[in-house]
């Protein structure tokens, strides 16, 4: 005779959809059967459904068993019925997990500018430096007597009383 | 057809040297030598130096020669 859980566990399953109950069929849930989360040969026992496999023989990647959308298909379903953690592992993500997961664009992480924000920082260093050295600039084209004018104008200016 | 002549005046750009991009624009004798002046970049807010902005094709340079004469060494 069935024990009490497993009675429980029968009538759970009489109600779940024919879809998400054709898969568990085939493949039994988790803690029942043990499914691997790399891709395994074709021929192993634990073989994941959701994963890709390779052919002992010929050595060639077979498909998933399941596509993608099927299984997007099967874990919204199975969720609704809280049973999500019971398929086997998938490499798709759903929900928060999939936003963390999510890789950030270039121009998000690292915004490329307009030009006149990239090289900002590059003029004005090269317009303070001319600034700085304008006084010697004009001594060297206009002569030391502009020297002499800039030196006064340095100087303090001179009381009359 | 005879090719249009070139006039006598030319219009230079005068660029600030102190890499503001403040510049200023006039007339001058084609064959004239380059310009330069110091006038006041409001940028910068200090007189500094103008230059032309671009080569010209100038003119023989008369050297005028107070000295010695050049062939006599």
């Amino acid at each position: 005779m069935a024990s009490k859980s497993t009675q429980s566990a029968l009538a759970i399953f009489k109600q779940l959809p024919p879809v998400l109950a054709r898969f568990f069929k085939t493949y039994p849930p988790v803690p029942i059967k043990q499914y691997a989360s790399k891709p395994t040969l074709t021929t192993a026992p634990d073989r994941n459904p959701f994963l890709i496999a390779c052919h002992p023989v010929t050595k060639k990647a077979h498909e998933p068993k399941i596509s993608l959308r099927r299984q997007s298909d099967l874990y919204k379903l199975a969720k609704q019925f809280g049973l999500e953690k019971t398929l086997p592992p998938m490499t798709k993500k759903f929900g928060i997990q999939k936003m963390v997961s999510k890789k950030s664009m270039k121009g998000v992480v690292r915004p490329k500018l307009h030009k006149h924000e990239r090289t900002a920082e590059e003029r004005r260093a090269k317009r303070e430096k001319a600034i700085a050295e304008a006084d010697e600039l004009i001594i060297k084209v206009k002569g030391k007597r502009y020297g002499k004018k800039v030196a006064k104008r340095a100087l303090p200016p001179k009381n009359l009383f | 057809m005879a090719k249009k002549q070139k006039g006598r005046l030319t219009l230079v750009k005068l660029v600030s040297t102190a890499a503001t991009g403040y510049m200023k624009a006039m007339y001058r004798p084609r064959q004239a030598p380059p310009m330069v002046q110091i006038r006041y970049d409001p940028i910068a807010k200090r007189h500094v130096l103008f230059e032309e902005a671009k080569k010209r094709r100038l003119g023989d340079q008369k050297v005028w020669g107070f000295g010695k004469p050049l062939d006599k060494k």
